[in-house]
């Protein structure tokens, strides 16, 4: 009895225990349940979308980028099949993996190291590992004969974007590179992705829309190794839309032949239209430089130059510009009437303003002068008294009519302003007021003023085509796969000066007159008649540097050159020979002969017979 | 007994709930050898052993489940022995020598063993029922559970060692034992296997405690300290009129200091990835790749799953490699990312089904060694289920237990079909003496 007594208890608490345990079953399997639930009800979107992420992957397959014509319908920019080797190595051992290296290394010329550590850090996706690009022909065709032998290596063949000729027009045509941080938060609307390849600068920068096309890709269904198991959708690339640029590529030559081995810029502009001849800007670089993706050390080095290479100085530099701006000088008081053209001033080689005596350029003095022999010959002390008699001020807004201090808006990423003082921005700069002095350096273009080798070369174009700013364009046409033209970009007037014409023939007549018997007789041609002038912007630094701006013919202007050399001292010697190997170069193009002048049946029609060997010539008409 | 008696005596529900999971772990066996080339499809293996299994069955509730009482020194004795037989003559899988061939076949003697532990400590509980209550009466069952488990931990196999620490607390809790005692096995334990993990953690030693347990002789200071902190507790609060003895205070030391000591056979057992997985559960980010790989994906696949599931034979996660694992441990998220929640919600049911039931065959059940050989088994089957849904859910680490009835394997399979067997055969047996 006591004994079953005893029993019963423990059956008793067995029973109890049971219950306990039959709850904490129930418990645990209905959390079980609430966590089943929490992840196939409630973050189901969440994870499916993951586990179709791990499913499908996305292969970009780049558009190529529109080609770059000159005016004639020559190829300046196109793209190239480049070859890559990528590797994946999936299904393979660690040691076939590491033979295929070897032999890869043996073909390529390859670090074997520097490859293995490459797969090796992408091991949990081992697709399409890049190895090598840019591999030439003759290797490629060695790997294909290797095929069998090299299991997982593949040969992909992708657009490239080559310049023909490295270093032609750099700065103009711009280079490309990957889409940084920055461009894409402000161009991810656009459909720019990352690692997308854009235009960094010039053309390639501002037309990167037109020319990138759309790229292509492919929704592939993939497994866990990697291995590719069909292609859900795909869509083909489109291909950028191609330019043709107002640049001609033989001006560009000669410009660029013209400023071997010296630091400065070149604008050759069509004063008739604002087209873009030529656009030179030295040192340079060269953009083929940019489109490899494995050594961007190379490019780093560009950017650290002290020479600047990468700084476009046609549009970007800014200089004093010396005697130029005795155009600007001129036309400012020719046009306020305080001289004419009968009006004779002295030139002694010094002139005393306030307390401090201003030099000519020619000690001995030019003697008594007229405006139009004073342009001619550059005489300093003759503007000093010029200046003085009309203001500063009036000079300054004068100035600013004829475009300077201000960007002109040529489409090209970072133009410059440059500077034009007057008494109320030296009042804000330097807390002072404006002297008598400040006016005379003014007048001959030294002081404070700054301008950029684009704006002088506006300036001479606006002398030339009596008034008139246009906007400086790169840009002819836009032009499809097909050929069909998108765009054409017609010149646009961005300001008309009122100058009498009065003034503007003695001004014309002062540029002429420089080059028959003044500073700028290097230009003197026989058939030719250049209207030109020499400057030279003074520099605290170091050597001075030199200006000549012209145009040509001067009945019908086809040409308005600016030319710019850092450091290369007076204008007459350092720029204007330039000036002229151009021009002996744009109206003869051969040798040491005299210009002639192309006149087709609409005038002036074009600088180059129509000898024109072209790409498109057939389609394009020719001059605009 | 008459055909009769035998529908009389026989739980319906039990074992339908058994028979729709084995088969579904043998459609998705075959899920997940799809397509794969393997000679003998594997789907197939496992159908000869669900009908093996159902021989076992049939044959075990044939049996008076009492027998065991009487021979269950001799089972559990002999499973033992399979176990250091797998040591010497075992075959390697995955770094663990855990088969035992029998012919062309593989056994897990472990699988077996856990069966065997179940009756020794039924029988021991059934016949010593007042020992519970004192500590020296919870040495021999703690020393009968530590034998099976080292054994297992020398192949090693710690996952399965864990089962047997679980149906040791189990059947302690329905034995009777006073809840102190197993909350003091779960400290000790909680210490062991937290202070490897905190060496894991920050294998660095730059945070305190991994710096105090990386040398044995500031450990012991540290253990030291801690004494005196529980003897200075304990006096304040016998001072404050607690009844606090000098026993509680030494039951504490020993609780403490046992644990941290025994953390370092364990550190030194654990290997390298096991700790890693332990880490990865607590912080899966900080090995996305490598073990956080398995937790993360098995999750994918069961939410991409959905209400409705991806279809028998086209989840992409399983079939496109994604899931590991995916006919043995991960078997759940395959079957939960093509059936979905409809298909895991029902399977979950089965399992309710199947240990509600068998926890009612325990109050059933005729005698004391009934009731707590039926609640072993219900703590074997919870324990595996627990850990393996709870691993493919990312709320418990991943341990590479397998899922009971579903997992591809041949000897879970059928130890589990004996357990089944083992419950049936004390249910029909519920009414009658003997």
């Amino acid at each position: 009895m006591r004994q079953s007594e005893i029993d019963r208890q423990f059956e008793a608490r067995l029973q109890r225990s049971l219950v306990w345990f039959r709850y904490f079953v129930i418990a645990t399997l209905a959390i079980l349940f609430i966590r089943l639930f929490s992840l196939q009800i409630i973050k189901k979107g969440e994870l499916y979308k993951l586990s179709e992420a791990n499913r499908i992957q996305l292969f970009f397959d780049p558009a190529p980028r529109g080609i770059i014509y000159d005016r004639n319908g020559k190829v300046i920019v196109r793209n190239i099949g480049s070859f890559s080797v990528l590797f994946s190595p999936t299904n393979l051992t660690r040691e076939e993996t590491e033979k295929i290296l070897k032999k890869l290394g043996g073909i390529l010329n390859l670090d074997y190291h520097l490859m293995l550590a490459k797969v090796r850090s992408s091991i949990r996706q081992p697709l399409n590992i890049l190895l090598a690009e840019n591999v030439p022909r003759p290797k490629v065709f060695c790997l294909a004969e290797e095929k069998v032998n090299l299991p997982g290596v593949n040969i992909k063949v992708q657009p490239k974007r080559h310049y023909l000729h490295r270093n032609f027009a750099s700065h103009l045509l711009g280079h490309l590179g990957e889409i940084g941080p920055k461009e894409l938060r402000a161009l991810s609307r656009a459909g720019y992705k990352l690692g997308d390849i854009i235009g960094k600068s010039g053309v390639e920068k501002i037309y990167d829309n037109s020319l990138r096309g759309r790229s292509g890709g492919r929704q592939v269904e993939m497994d866990a190794r990697g291995r590719q198991l069909r292609i859900i959708s795909s869509v083909l690339p489109e291909e950028g839309d191609s330019l043709i640029l107002t640049l001609d590529e033989r001006i560009q030559n000669l410009c660029e032949d013209s400023l071997k081995g010296k630091a400065g810029a070149i604008c050759a502009i069509n004063p008739a239209n604002g087209e873009v001849l030529a656009l030179v800007s030295k040192p340079d670089f060269d953009p083929n430089l940019f489109t490899e993706r494995l050594t961007p050390s190379r490019t780093q080095e560009l950017f650290t130059d002290p020479g600047l290479p990468m700084f476009h100085r046609a549009i970007q530099s800014q200089y004093a510009p010396g005697s130029l701006f005795k155009i600007v000088t001129a036309i400012a008081t020719l046009e306020e009437g305080v001289i004419t053209l009968d009006d004779t001033l002295v030139c002694r080689g010094s002139l005393q303003v306030g307390d401090r005596e201003f030099k000519c350029w020619k000690e001995k003095g030019h003697g008594r002068l007229d405006i139009v022999q004073a342009i001619a010959k550059s005489c300093d002390v003759f503007f000093y008294q010029l200046g003085l008699k009309v203001g500063g001020d009036k000079i300054a807004k004068y100035a600013r009519m004829l475009g300077l201090a201000e960007k002109i808006g040529i489409s090209l990423p970072s133009e410059a302003r440059g500077l034009v003082p007057d008494s109320t921005w030296k009042k804000i700069n330097f807390g002072e007021q404006w002297y008598p002095g400040d006016t005379a350096n003014m007048s001959i273009g030294q002081g404070y003023l700054e301008v950029s080798p684009l704006q002088m070369a506006s300036l001479i174009s606006l002398v030339a085509n009596g008034g008139v700013i246009y906007k400086p364009f790169i840009v002819k046409k836009i032009i499809d796969g097909q050929e069909n033209v998108i765009k054409t970009f017609q010149p646009k007037v961005m300001g008309e000066v009122k100058i009498s014409s009065g003034t503007l023939s003695i001004v014309r007549r002062g540029l002429r007159e420089a080059v028959l018997s003044g500073t700028s007789q290097v230009l003197k041609f026989k058939r030719l008649s250049v209207l030109g002038k020499t400057g030279t912007a003074e520099n605290p630094h170091g050597e001075d540097h030199a200006w000549f701006v012209c145009y040509a013919p001067e009945e019908a202007p086809i040409i308005a050159l600016a030319v710019l050399v850092e450091h290369g001292g007076h204008g007459a010697s350092a720029a204007a020979p330039l000036a002229r190997r151009i021009l002996n170069g744009v109206f003869t193009l051969k040798g040491e002969k005299e210009p002639e002048i192309f006149v087709g049946k609409n005038g002036v029609n074009s600088i180059f017979s129509k000898r024109s060997s072209s790409d498109l010539s057939e389609r394009l008409e020719y001059a605009h | 007994m008459r055909i009769k008696d035998i529908s009389i005596r026989f739980d319906y529900y039990l074992f339908f709930a058994m028979v729709l999971l084995v088969a579904i772990g043998c459609l998705m066996i075959y899920s997940a050898m799809y397509g794969s080339p393997s000679k003998t499809p594997l789907y197939a293996t496992q159908g000869f052993y669900a009908l093996l299994g159902m021989v076992v069955i049939i044959i075990v509730i044939g049996i008076n489940y009492q027998l065991f009482n009487q021979y269950g020194k001799w089972i559990y004795l002999f499973s033992l022995f399979l176990l250091v037989l797998t040591l010497f003559l075992g075959k390697s899988v995955h770094g663990a020598r855990s088969w035992f061939p029998i012919g062309n076949l593989t056994f897990q003697a472990a699988e077996f063993a856990k069966l065997g532990l179940i009756i020794i400590l039924a029988q021991y509980f059934t016949n010593y029922p007042e020992a519970v209550k004192r500590i020296s009466g919870l040495i021999v069952p703690f020393l009968l559970t530590l034998v099976p488990v080292a054994l297992i931990i020398l192949q090693p196999d710690p996952g399965s060692a864990l089962v047997f620490l679980a149906i040791f607390l189990a059947m302690l809790y329905l034995g009777g034992a006073r809840i102190i005692y197993l909350v003091s096995f779960i400290s000790v334990g909680i210490l062991a296997l937290g202070i490897p993990l905190l060496l894991a953690l920050d294998s660095q030693n730059k945070t305190f405690f991994p710096r105090i347990f990386s040398n044995l002789s500031s450990t012991l200071g540290f253990i030291i300290v801690v004494i005196a902190v529980i003897g200075l507790v304990c006096y304040i609060l016998s001072r404050l009129k607690f009844r606090v003895g000098v026993n509680h205070f030494l039951f504490t030391s020993l609780i403490v200091s046992g644990g941290i000591m025994l953390s370092y056979p364990l550190d030194f057992f654990l290997k390298e990835y096991q700790k890693m997985r332990l880490v990865c559960f607590i912080k899966p980010s900080i090995d996305p790749l490598g073990a956080g790989y398995h937790i993360i994906q098995s999750q994918i696949s069961i939410g991409s799953g959905g209400f409705l599931g991806k279809g028998l034979l086209t989840g992409t996660q399983g079939k496109l490699g994604f899931l590991p694992a995916q006919h043995t441990d991960f078997i759940f998220s395959l079957f939960s990312e093509e059936m979905g929640f409809l298909g895991a919600g029902l399977l979950i049911l089965l399992f309710s089904i199947l240990l509600l039931r068998a926890i009612r065959i325990a109050s059933l059940a005729r005698n004391r060694f009934g009731s707590l050989l039926a609640g072993g088994i219900v703590a074997m089957f919870l324990f595996q289920i627990i850990v393996n849904l709870g691993m493919t859910m990312g709320i418990m680490p991943v341990t590479g237990l397998p899922l009971p009835f579903v997992s591809r394997g041949g000897s879970s399979l059928i130890t589990s079909m004996a357990g089944v067997g083992i419950l049936l055969s004390i249910y029909s047996r519920r009414l009658t003496y003997w």
